[in-house]
């Protein structure tokens, strides 16, 4: 029988075994870099993010507080991470948000970035869809992007979310109903009457 | 309109939810009901399933090579780094120890120094102080103030021989004392003949002669201990009336003797200090009448009532005790209001009334007399159905998101009120159960609580458990049994008296008892270390002070006063003899 996250983290805090630590990581590198791609659409910049959270896991091992799930505890710090960075990058000189688009392709920068691997940005296919989708959900707030991104993506639930997020759970359904809102009221009109809007925004 | 209006409300938020993918079945049936007929929602449903699966569209990316490399490299120098520091940690030590060795001092310094440091390092990291408000302050086995940590196993029970020993030495033994232990003799008196015992032995009945002098009660067996890892059965009617008193006073009655000077003064006080209408008030001295607090004197007069029936009292007019036994039970049914809860509303409502449930189950258990059954009786199914009308569609009690407190305290009252023979909802009693695990699952039981970070959470943690453990039905528990593992966490958070937890020692002693073995040995030493020496003029022999066999009301209980302090420690010291109003004891 496999043993539950937090038993992991508190074997690996107690005894220091790795084995322990490389369970968790082949568990949350896939969801925790997937949580970073949606909030930066960038993939060299979510694994810089997700190896980053690996590390500090690694490193503060001994402050763990099995108060919650492992996975509030991973996103909580990958949060703080995301905000950190992004308020870096906001005050940095001379920097461009990987968020911004460039030309009239509408593709953000980040997705440019040439990075191993298939980006799903690349494939024509759902490039419309997938870009459309993408605008909508950088339009949002950030706290109602990481908080839908967190819910919708990652799957929490919203006890969970409120958890890693700091904040209550009657904040995060508020948050998801109008992240929601806004998103339908982007993503439910036709694709053609929509650009015109898009770039009045 | 206006109400369909915000429905549709509802409904559309419950729509989100739905597209966050968080609706559970319940909601879900709602809405499709209401879908069916708003066709304005049914435009919005569809909206938000257009948004839900575009946002599903996003696809996944898995991690590169290049991740798995940098990690690797990340932690390595992470590792490299502590060890670089407990290097640098070593350098520092090995540098002070030279400094120290140029002093020149004696060479049986060194080891004394070395041990000092130890002492300093183990006194401070082994046992954290769970919380700085309940750092215990009691001396330790040598005299010695123990600030920064609270007594091991071992230590407890040296602290408890310790006290054994000055109760031998120094407890007053003058046959006049009105404090006489002796006292509790009185209440044979009241006790009709024990019945004839019917055992079974290789499968033929045996038919043992009834005990009929205090001689023959002593030599009645101990309450049964089964292996250390099976719940002891819950109730199934059980034996009643004047058995079970007999069998509780027998128990008392060879119990240690300070235990027994310390429940009989506990005991004479609360006789002394009942009000003339029968009931204990929540508040003490002259501000009592009027002063107001969250404990109501209803919740204070069911524990008080309580305290006697646990120490082997039936409600009588044969002695004193009896006599304000009964009393406070005329008060208590007395107090039924038109909701059938019998307090005020208010904080502690739910609790008073698990309280009341439970001392008019014991009483009912308890009496042989048909007059007292006939009144107290209807009273107890109303209050039954009036608590289980508060459960939650969860299972739990306190409200939507539920308290696992006072679902502990519900599972204790029905408990009882089944021992006594009223027939509580099974499926009632299965959600509650339901509920308290999946509550326990959320905190990772066992480990939270050893953790002991936040003492609030902690605390409902330890309650969750005491639900678990006295609602299961018997079975085994496991070796590495989530329940057993849990319940470990019981006696790792002994009793810590400047809390004033009373309410959680009393629930945990009869979740402890249940469990039996090493869970049961460790908590009772803790719990007796503890509550004894608390107790007012405990080892004093002068008998003017008012307050002597009280103890006083301390941290979260303040507001209960000196009477529910009393009450329930009283309570909790018969409970740890094995006296329990939620499973068959001493059969």
């Amino acid at each position: 029988m496999s043993k539950s996250d937090a038993d992991l983290m508190l074997e690996f805090k107690i005894t220091g075994r790795e084995e322990a630590f490389t369970q968790l990581v082949e568990r949350y590198k896939v969801p925790l870099l997937n949580f970073f791609y949606r909030l930066t659409w960038d993939r060299q910049a979510s694994e810089d993010c997700c190896q980053e959270v690996f590390c500090r896991v690694f490193r503060h091992r001994k402050r763990y507080r099995p108060t919650a799930g492992f996975a509030t505890y991973l996103y909580r710090i990958g949060r703080n991470l995301w905000i950190d960075r992004y308020r870096s990058r906001k005050n940095a000189p001379n920097s461009v948000s990987l968020d911004a688009e460039v030309g009239e392709s509408g593709r953000a920068l980040g997705g440019l970035v040439a990075a191993d691997g298939p980006d799903p940005s690349h494939n024509p296919e759902v490039k419309d869809e997938f870009g459309r989708v993408r605008r909508a959900l950088a339009s949002l707030a950030p706290d109602l992007k990481d908080t839908l991104i967190l819910v919708k993506y990652q799957g929490l639930k919203y006890a969970e979310a409120a958890e890693a997020l700091g904040v209550p759970i009657g904040t995060v359904r508020s948050r998801i109903h109008s992240a929601l809102e806004q998103l339908r009221s982007v993503l439910c009109v036709d694709p053609d009457e929509a650009t015109p809007e898009g770039s009045h925004e | 309109m206006n109400s369909d209006k915000k429905t549709c409300d509802e409904i559309q938020a419950l729509l989100f939810d739905r597209a966050a993918g968080q609706l559970d079945g319940e909601a879900r049936a709602a809405l499709e009901e209401h879908l069916g007929a708003c066709a304005d929602c049914r435009k919005f449903a569809d909206d938000m399933a257009v948004t839900a699966k575009a946002l599903e569209a996003v696809p996944a990316i898995a991690p590169s090579e290049r991740f798995e490399v940098a990690l690797r490299k990340g932690v390595g120098a992470a590792q490299r780094r502590e060890r670089l520091k407990r290097a640098a940690g070593l350098v520092v030590f090995a540098a002070a120890w030279r400094r120290l060795r140029e002093f020149e001092l004696g060479a049986a310094v060194y080891p004394l120094v070395l041990l000092a440091l130890a002492y300093v390092a183990w006194a401070m990291f082994t046992r954290a102080p769970e919380h700085p408000r309940f750092v215990s302050s009691h001396k330790g086995p040598s005299g010695r103030l123990m600030l920064w940590r609270r007594p091991s196993r071992r230590e407890a029970k040296k602290m408890l021989a310790r006290i054994e020993t000055a109760a031998e030495n120094e407890l007053p033994d003058t046959p006049d004392d009105p404090y006489d232990p002796e006292w509790l003799e009185l209440i044979p008196e009241d006790i009709e003949p024990y019945p004839p015992v019917v055992e079974r032995d290789n499968g033929a009945s045996v038919v043992r002669k009834a005990p009929e002098t205090l001689q023959d009660l002593e030599r009645l067996p101990e309450p049964k201990r089964v292996e250390r890892t099976t719940l002891l059965p819950l109730p199934s009617g059980g034996p009643g009336g004047s058995a079970l008193a007999q069998a509780r006073y027998a128990t008392i009655k060879n119990s240690k003797r300070h235990l027994r000077v310390v429940l009989t003064r506990g005991l004479l006080w609360l006789c002394d200090n009942q009000n003339r209408d029968g009931s204990w008030s929540a508040v003490d001295g002259r501000r009592g009448r009027g002063a107001r607090s969250e404990y109501s004197d209803s919740e204070v007069t069911a524990a008080a009532v309580l305290a006697f029936m646990e120490t082997g009292f039936r409600p009588s007019t044969k002695n004193r005790a009896s006599r304000s036994l009964l009393a406070g039970l005329t008060w208590l049914v007395r107090q039924r209001q038109g909701d059938d809860m019998f307090a005020p509303s208010g904080a502690r409502q739910l609790h008073a009334q698990g309280m009341v449930i439970t001392a008019l189950s014991e009483a009912l258990r308890l009496t042989d007399r048909d007059a007292l059954r006939k009144r107290f009786r209807p009273d107890l199914e109303k209050a039954c159905t009036a608590l289980m009308d508060q459960q939650s569609a969860s299972g739990a009690w306190g409200g939507a998101k539920g308290d696992a407190e006072l679902t502990a305290m519900a599972l204790i009252a029905t408990g009882s009120a089944r021992s006594a023979g009223l027939s509580i909802d099974a499926v009632s009693h299965a959600s509650a159960l339901a509920w308290l695990d999946s509550y326990q699952e959320s905190f990772s039981p066992g480990v939270y609580a050893r953790e002991g970070i936040k003492v609030r959470a902690g605390k409902n943690v330890s309650y969750a458990t005491i639900g678990e453990v006295l609602g299961s039905p018997a079975r085994v528990v496991g070796a590495g049994d989530r329940l057993a593992e849990a319940a470990r966490e019981l006696n790792r958070h002994p009793v810590v008296w400047e809390s004033g937890d009373f309410f959680r020692w009393y629930a945990a002693t009869l979740a402890a008892y249940r469990l039996n073995g090493d869970f049961w040995q460790g908590w009772r030493d803790a719990l007796l270390v503890q509550l004894i020496p608390h107790q007012d003029g405990w080892l004093r022999a002068k008998k003017t002070k008012a307050n002597r066999g009280s103890w006083r009301p301390v941290g979260i209980c303040e507001g209960g006063g000196r009477a529910y302090a009393t009450a329930m420690s009283v309570l909790s010291l018969a409970a740890s003899c094995g006296h329990s109003p939620v499973y068959g004891s001493a059969k």
